[in-house]
């Protein structure tokens, strides 16, 4: 009995660790948003932490669809193609009229729903590893765009739509709103309805929840089909923050997101963490490279910086996962 | 091994076969956890003899050869090698003692050659570093004349049959100079004429100085080719003897052992047919199978490891897709290879493999609990807890769980109170599962967790279910069942009915008459 009491106090000790993770992540947040207060009074005017909530709600939308498939042991390496995919849908689609945006909108969300499916389909029937099929659809996608857009996007984003961003609550963007909304939808999803237990199942365990009747392949498809569809969501926001038409501008959504989740305690090795967790991680990422754009540093050392700040996030946070 | 070639020629053969002794193994002891898996076991090996390894499964044979190999370190006990004690504290440094074991997984890179694979981590060098390959070719060559069977040096290994890649397993523990040669179940995988390739390459070794321990189930094969037996029962050592004069017989006999208890079940009558299987094929090409169970009839599933019966199980839990047959339940057809229409069919199958494939061990008990009755403890797709965790403390109250808290992780709990989890969320199903299907349900669980399991099994079939006892233990299953049936080779060997003795089952298992 003393070996099980050592175990499951064990057991509490690593949730504890977790959620000291998570403080730890804030906590340091906090002390560079202190700091900053101090040598960057302009980090807290109005027009930075508008545009600082409006960035982070972009990271946190895809984060979102990011996490979830974190959580069931995969990888989405495709989110930023999606982004770019759909920015360049928005702005070629979509005339200034209300109906023309709702259609817009709505083809790209398809777009991403549609290429999340395909990832979903490869990985859960055909048993490829997520990284080599979300490698191979996002240069797909990219590759279509190109083909489609013949390298020079037409179009442009309707005024309307800027609404999305410019306009808020006082600093809060409605795309912020937006982000918690959906941050909270699926928080309640994974953490109270029976969709979250197969979920968290299918991570922690596919064989057991295989056994126990959940139908795993079709689980792991709409999950895929989820995060796709969240990352074009992000690609609308995009374009409505951007204004014009870039067809990449969704690079380096791909990295930031699992670097976002994972700093928010989801684990790559599935099963572990929430997407409330992973959308405090894109703020907090988000937070942290506003600093150094503040900071004054020059662009590419800037550059240097954000991939430094990724790879020892994640670095040091899987060498523990992998420890245990 | 900086110079293998010299090693590699053999002494003369008439100074080997002297009797001296070149494993001395005194007193091994071994517990994993709750369970006495070695108890002060001794095991002699003499130079230029055939010693064969004889047990039931779970009898000690792995972990003393595991000892042998370095691969884990006994709580007592000493190994001397050629009078010398050896630590065996690595299986670089077994290996170095000179022992070789080769399993019954080969560990050969299927895309590279023989030769390469001969010489893998262990190349010959010549100048500046460079592969000396004609100093490895000479090498393998003496190798495979030792052996008395020639070696396709140049071949990739994937290329090769099953016995062809043995003997290049073979050659490689001839290579570096072992003296010690464990062959695990070597024949398993072969038949005819292979077979009799891979008794004169035993032999060949035998009369070249190599002392030989053979593991094997076939006991007509141990009678002509062993020299010696050992025969461990329940971690002991029940006793060495010279093979001549040994009958099969005698082997079974020393194998089982024990006065078994009488059946405790009476005879009842059983209900109607619930499972039916007919004609499936669980492997490619393989036997079919046919059986029934009927309500209230604990049918008990003896056999070796390897004969198919934790396939069988998992063909009726949809994990496996059989390669034929048929499969009802309570007359209706079951759609196969779906675990979801299993469980939905009214099966419920506890698997094996409690960690990977049992109980999610990081989330609680209710969680666990819940996962198969997501829909009774929900509404509108929600969870509710307080149903939750009522269905746990059911299963808590009905399998006497410890602790007794629906929210304590499963993977905190003793190995008992997991397999009491994982059995338990089946248990409490509604409706309640037709069919039980339990996979080795107490391997690895202390006793008083297996009379809660076997009070489970009983408690089911006299609530009217069918019931399949898969078990390594022939205590168990003899004990539990209402018959047995014997399974061999992907069939069923024969049934027994209750009452039958452990010789019974196990001249079945290893199809010879007892």
């Amino acid at each position: 009995m003393t070996t099980t009491a050592g175990l499951a106090h064990a057991d509490t000790g690593a949730a504890r660790a977790v959620a000291l993770r998570v403080l730890g992540v804030l906590g340091v947040a906090a002390v560079a948003a202190v700091a900053t207060a101090l040598w960057l009074p302009q980090f807290y005017t109005a027009t930075n932490l508008n545009s600082l909530l409006l960035q982070a709600s972009i990271l946190g939308i895809v984060t979102l669809g990011q996490a979830l498939v974190l959580l069931v042991a995969g990888l989405d390496l495709s989110v930023a193609a999606v982004m770019s995919a759909s920015l360049v849908v928005v702005a070629s689609l979509s005339g200034e009229g209300l109906g023309g945006i709702a259609v817009a909108v709505l083809a790209a969300v398809l777009l991403g729903l549609g290429v999340g499916t395909l990832n979903g389909v490869l990985v859960a029937y055909r048993g490829v590893a997520p990284f080599i099929v979300t490698l191979g659809t996002a240069a797909l996608v990219s590759g279509l765009q190109l083909v489609y857009t013949r390298g020079a996007p037409p179009g442009a984003i309707p005024e309307r739509m800027r609404g999305l961003t410019q306009d808020g609550i006082g600093v809060v963007p409605w795309s912020a709103v937006l982000c918690v909304a959906l941050a909270v939808a699926l928080h309640v999803g994974l953490r109270r309805g029976t969709y979250g237990r197969r979920v968290y199942a299918t991570g922690t365990s596919l064989g057991v929840a295989r056994r126990a009747g959940v139908r795993t392949d079709l689980l792991l498809v709409g999950i895929y089909a989820l995060c796709g569809g969240l990352a074009a969501l992000a690609g609308v926001v995009l374009s409505s923050y951007v204004g014009y038409v870039d067809g990449a501008a969704g690079k380096g959504y791909d990295l930031d997101s699992v670097a976002a989740a994972v700093i928010g305690g989801v684990a790559f090795t599935g099963g572990k963490g929430g997407v409330l967790g992973a959308a405090l991680g894109a703020l907090a990422l988000t937070v942290v490279l506003n600093v150094l754009v503040l900071s004054g540093i020059g662009s590419h050392v800037q550059l240097i910086a954000r991939g430094a700040i990724i790879v020892v996030a994640l670095a040091f946070i899987a060498h523990r996962a992998i420890k245990k | 091994m900086t110079e293998p070639v010299e090693t590699l020629i053999p002494p003369p053969a008439s100074m080997q076969r002297e009797n001296t002794t070149l494993l001395r193994m005194r007193g091994i002891s071994k517990r994993y956890g709750g369970v006495q898996a070695l108890s002060a076991v001794d095991l002699d090996l003499r130079a230029g003899e055939v010693h064969a390894l004889l047990g039931e499964n779970g009898a000690g044979k792995s972990t003393l050869i595991k000892v042998l190999a370095g691969a884990t370190q006994p709580d007592e006990g000493t190994v001397e090698i050629d009078g010398q004690v050896s630590a065996m504290a690595t299986p670089a440094a077994a290996r170095a003692a000179g022992v070789s074991v080769v399993h019954q997984e080969f560990s050969l890179v299927p895309t590279l050659t023989v030769l390469e694979n001969l010489f893998l981590g262990t190349e010959i060098r010549a100048r500046f570093g460079r592969v000396d390959w004609r100093a490895q070719r000479r090498a393998a060559t003496e190798a495979a004349a030792r052996m008395g069977v020639p070696l396709a040096l140049d071949r990739r290994v994937e290329t090769l049959s099953i016995a062809e890649q043995q003997r290049v397993e073979i050659a490689r523990s001839l290579l570096f100079d072992a003296k010690i040669i464990v062959l695990d179940e070597p024949s398993a995988v072969l038949a005819g004429r292979e077979l009799e390739q891979l008794f004169e390459i035993v032999r060949g070794l035998r009369d070249s100085g190599t002392g030989v321990v053979y593991i094997s189930h076939r006991l007509s094969e141990l009678t002509s080719l062993a020299d010696r037996v050992t025969v461990l029962r329940d971690g002991k050592r029940v006793e060495t003897r010279p093979m001549e004069g040994t009958t099969e017989a005698d082997l079974i006999r020393l194998m089982v052992g024990r006065d078994i208890d009488a059946a405790r079940h009476d005879r009842q009558h059983h209900g109607d047919v619930v499972l039916e299987v007919s004609g499936v094929r669980l492997f490619k090409g393989g036997p079919e199978i046919d059986l029934t169970v009927a309500a209230g009839e604990v049918v008990g599933i003896a056999g070796l490891v390897g004969s198919g019966r934790t396939r069988l199980a998992n063909s009726l839990a949809g994990i496996h897709r059989p390669h034929a047959g048929e499969v009802r339940l309570c007359g209706r057809a079951v759609r196969l290879g779906s675990p979801r229409a299993s469980v939905a069919a009214g099966m419920a199958v506890i698997p094996e493999n409690r960690r990977d494939e049992g109980a999610l061990l990081p989330h609680t008990i209710s969680e666990n609990v819940a996962l198969p009755n997501l829909r009774e403890v929900s509404r509108g797709g929600l969870v509710r807890r307080e149903s939750e965790r009522k269905l746990a403390e059911q299963v808590i109250a009905r399998l006497d769980v410890r602790p007794k808290d629906t929210e304590a992780r499963v993977g905190g709990l003793s190995g008992g109170n997991q397999q009491k989890v994982v059995i338990g969320k089946s248990l409490v199903r509604s409706p309640v599962p037709q069919l039980f299907v339990f996979d080795e349900p107490t391997r690895g669980i202390d006793v008083p967790a297996k009379h809660e399991v076997h009070r489970a099994i009983a408690d089911l079939a006299a609530a009217g279910s069918a019931v399949i006892l898969i078990s390594s233990e022939l205590p168990e299953v003899l004990q539990c069942s209402h018959r047995i049936l014997v399974m061999r080779e992907g069939a069923i060997a024969g049934e027994l009915p209750m009452g039958a003795s452990e010789e019974d089952v196990m001249s079945l298992a290893v199809g010879t008459p007892a």
